[in-house]
């Protein structure tokens, strides 16, 4: 006698959905609220505290080229279709074109990071850190800015000229040589004549920031407010700027690109792994998982940029 | 734990249809697309720099597209057109969040400016 026999559909447990890549996406949620508290923070910094008097720094002023930000962000743009394309290679079996594009992508990445690297040393150079940025000018703030102005004028040769000539003038007549005197003297020695206007000269601020006697020197305000305009009109002199919240900015942007930038190199670590795989042999079409997963990864730190490239370079 | 009767303890078959669902010539249109995208941004910066348009217009626009590139690299590089059914679950609770997160910010700059 036969007997009827209920078969009972197999249940799998779990979702649709490989482990790997519900862990992944499980990892990128938990770094989308990392980013989203420090793009947040910046938020609340860049529109809650500046004023119309005290503005948040502009991108010039903390030495912040928006161009480059485009070209990174096309660079970071350009190895995401190559990881993407690395992953479609792989899932045809073409091996050998798939680490073609892990090695392109690879490149790119470096690029990227050593594009940053030129950005932060140019803010190392001229001290756009965290603490190092005069942001204040009353009290002790404006004493410590005026002698750093002073200082990076006396830098210059012009200058180093002048305080020669200077000094030997007033050996020679026991009195302080007039501005004029003091340019008539130096346009001898040079044998150029300055034709710049008298408030577009270093020499002119010099001149009066180290006036003694009955008419004093400028205050930290005004050279703050000089310094401004030279800068503005001849970008090449290299003056400390007073930078109201320059302090903050540095430390926003050093915290959000810096976890970015962070986050890159993690990715081109497991690049350089998988290039390793491959030139032992040991990378195949078994590993298209794991491209796919690693490419997820790099897309994540795109869309990082693609938000930090508007927030810090251009609004 | 307990297992419903017939289940097996294996790693889930994933059914989605990977990059086959996306030509490459697909991606190289999403390529251009976010690069055309880039170049908007600067142009709308650059115009804003000049006043040819205004700052509210400007950040508008610059945010908008930013939107739209995080879109377009979300659905056809990270394949969300073909495994949003399968990830709706874990993406949509993390964006409410994080959109929260922003908004519950928010009175601290409206106070500063209430303040000025």
């Amino acid at each position: 006698m036969e007997h009827a026999v209920e078969e009972k559909p197999v249940v799998h447990m779990g979702l649709p959905l490989s482990n790997g890549k519900l862990a992944i996406w499980l990892f990128l949620v938990t770094e989308i609220m990392f980013f989203t508290a420090l793009i947040g923070v910046y938020i609340i910094l860049r529109n809650g505290t500046p004023t119309k008097a005290e503005p948040w720094p502009k991108p010039h002023q903390v030495h912040l080229i928006e161009w480059i930000g485009a070209l990174n962000t096309f660079v970071l743009i350009c190895s995401s279709l190559t990881v993407v394309l690395a992953h479609s290679a792989l899932g045809k079996r073409n091996v050998s074109q798939a680490v073609g594009f892990i090695t392109i992508t690879l490149v790119l990445g470096g690029v990227f990071l050593v594009i940053k690297a030129i950005e932060y040393k140019a803010k190392f150079d001229h001290k756009i850190l965290p603490g190092y940025v005069y942001d204040r000018v009353d009290g002790d703030n404006g004493t410590e800015y005026y002698k750093q102005v002073l200082k990076d004028l006396e830098e210059s040769d012009q200058i180093k000229i002048m305080i020669g000539l200077r000094d030997k003038f007033q050996q020679d007549n026991n009195k302080m040589p007039s501005y004029e005197e003091l340019t008539e003297l130096y346009s001898k020695k040079v044998g150029i004549p300055m034709t710049e206007e008298r408030e577009n000269r270093p020499s002119w601020l010099w001149y009066q920031m180290t006036r003694k006697g009955p008419e004093r020197g400028l205050s930290a305000e005004e050279v703050a407010e000089r310094v401004k305009k030279l800068v503005e009109e001849y970008p090449q002199r290299h003056l400390t700027e007073y930078i109201p919240f320059g302090n903050m900015w540095a430390s926003c942007y050093f915290a959000m690109t810096g976890f970015h930038a962070l986050h890159v190199f993690g990715g081109l670590v497991v690049f350089v792994i998988i290039l390793i795989m491959a030139a032992m042999g040991r990378f195949g079409v078994q590993h298209e998982s794991f491209v796919e997963l690693t490419g997820l990864y790099w897309h994540f730190v795109d869309i990082v940029w693609i938000f930090l490239f508007p927030l810090v370079y251009l609004v | 734990m307990n297992q419903p009767e017939g289940a097996i303890m294996t790693e889930p078959h994933d059914s989605s249809p990977h990059h086959e669902g996306i030509a490459v010539k697909t991606y190289f249109l999403i390529f251009g697309a976010l690069a055309v995208c880039t170049a908007i941004s600067f142009l709308v910066n650059e115009g804003e720099r000049h006043h040819m348009i205004g700052v509210y217009a400007g950040f508008a626009m610059i945010f908008a597209v930013a939107v739209c590139k995080v879109v377009l690299v979300g659905m056809f590089f990270m394949h969300l057109k073909l495994d949003w059914t399968r990830l709706y679950f874990v993406i949509v609770p993390v964006m409410i969040l994080a959109v929260m997160m922003l908004v519950v910010l928010l009175p601290d700059i409206v106070l500063a400016w209430h303040h000025e």
